[in-house]
């Protein structure tokens, strides 16, 4: 049995990362959270997703670490990443899917093959399915990376990024703060036990449906 | 979901949406669709994350009250209810519905008629593993006549008066006080998916702004940018 709700903290010596990809399916940047700290205002996850939902692509993938648990005695049975990866379709709709993929003991071992979940169940499926349904235009890319990666996140582009004068990122550090803080209050993806309260993602609907409600 | 659910081809939309979970090792989650003639306009897919807590029954109960609120706010035509369900056949070949029966999918519609009470009917397929491990079909029972396990409640979809003991029918207000955007944001909030047809978000009334006063202060920003960009439309047509 599997308590997914200490999931998605990066707690266990292994950060979150987020890559993103163009609509040829090849990565155009992808980054390593931060570890995540026991004072945050928001946590790692939500600051990763700003870059996401500036930079608009078709296709992401959040891999975040996952603890099995024993139901019973609460021990720690298995070690695995949670990979949930979310894509726009031609028409506008969005597709989630989510997996878990065993981590073998040692390294010698190959994986096993990723395991299919509910994509309900997954902490960060609303998260993506809300970066890539929206854009915000408050901001522009390279200053985002600028600020997650003075924030201690590891950011890694394919291509050159334009110049960003670092002196003047204070309006552009507010306004990421903002707008992870927004995500975070929205989707609570590092929540644990008040995962019953997290938003659905609307995802995953038949050809010629809308989501209800764009908020 | 490649298909796109009507009227007449319902057991096989309902098939395919069913597949497309067993395929990946999942259980379907409870779905309900609403249809206005032949066209789907609503879809509504219930939180399957609900049955994980321990209190199993009572999430399930709370989760089949929020999938059926849309619908009773909206009172469509007909509606189709597709939900995993456990199947084991008695020795007198009834279906009954036990925790330790065989898995299945349950498919239960009804549609109003005018002059005449609402048309119902259902199945329950059961599925299997065939030998290259793929999922195929097993068994399909019709369900008999009027006896679906949630005929009072797809009843009050499409008519709005609940069955009572008996021949009796009670009438309920289905009035919820909130519109049905308000209805799909805090449903969303509660963790179900909630699609509209194109064309039919203006007519059953999702298109107007949220009241401010049912809006998490989280989401604030967003509804007023959609309130904004709704006003903005408006402004264009005149």
């Amino acid at each position: 049995m599997t308590d997914h709700r200490h999931t998605a903290g990066g707690s266990d010596g292994f950060p979150g990362v987020l890559v993103l990809f163009d609509d040829g399916g090849s990565c155009t940047a992808r980054v390593h959270a931060r570890p995540e700290g026991l004072r945050d205002g928001v946590d790692p996850l939500s600051e990763l997703a700003v870059l996401a939902g500036v930079t608009h692509p078709p296709r992401a993938t959040i891999i975040v670490p996952v603890r099995m648990r024993d139901v019973v005695d609460g021990t720690i049975i298995a070690r695995s990443v949670l990979v949930t990866e979310a894509w726009r379709l031609p028409d506008g709709r969005l597709e989630l899917e989510a997996s878990l993929v065993a981590l073998p003991e040692d390294d010698d071992v190959p994986p096993a093959p990723p395991q299919p979940i509910d994509p309900a169940l997954s902490p960060v499926g609303s998260l993506l399915c809300d970066v890539l349904s929206t854009v915000d235009r408050s901001v522009r890319p390279e200053e985002v990376a600028a600020v997650l990666a003075s924030w201690g996140h590891v950011v890694v582009a394919d291509g050159e990024l334009p110049p960003v004068d670092h002196a003047r990122l204070g309006r552009a550090r507010s306004r990421v703060h903002r707008s992870a803080d927004e995500l975070a209050r929205r989707h609570r993806p590092t929540a644990l036990a008040d995962d019953a309260n997290r938003p659905a993602a609307p995802a995953n609907l038949p050809p010629g449906f809308l989501p209800a409600c764009p908020v | 979901m490649d298909e796109v659910p009507t009227w007449e081809r319902r057991e096989a939309w309902g098939r395919a949406a069913a597949i497309r979970w067993l395929d990946r090792g999942l259980r379907p989650p409870p779905t309900l669709v609403l249809f206005e003639g032949d066209e789907a306009t609503v879809y509504v897919r219930g939180a399957s994350r609900l049955e994980r807590s321990h209190d199993r029954r009572a999430d399930e109960r709370l989760a089949w009250d929020e999938l059926f609120a849309l619908g009773w706010t909206l009172r469509p035509e007909g509606v189709l209810l597709l939900t995993p369900v456990r199947v084991r056949t008695d020795a007198d070949g009834a279906l009954a519905g036990e925790a330790e029966g065989e898995a299945g999918v349950g498919m239960e519609w009804m549609r109003r008629r005018p002059d005449a009470p609402p048309e119902h009917g259902g199945v329950v397929l059961t599925y299997g593993l065939d030998d290259a491990g793929r999922v195929t079909w097993r068994d399909r029972e019709e369900l008999p006549g009027d006896d679906g396990p949630l005929r009072a409640p797809l009843t009050a979809v499409v008519t709005g008066r609940w069955p009572a003991e008996g021949d009796d029918v009670e009438e309920r207000s289905a009035d919820l006080g909130m519109s049905p955007a308000s209805l799909a944001y805090s449903l969303r909030c509660f963790g179900l998916t909630v699609g509209v047809a194109d064309g039919w978000l203006e007519r059953y009334g999702f298109a107007v702004p949220l009241d401010p006063r049912d809006v998490r202060r989280e989401d604030r920003r967003r509804a007023e940018a959609w309130r904004d960009h709704q006003r903005a439309l408006t402004e264009v047509r005149r």
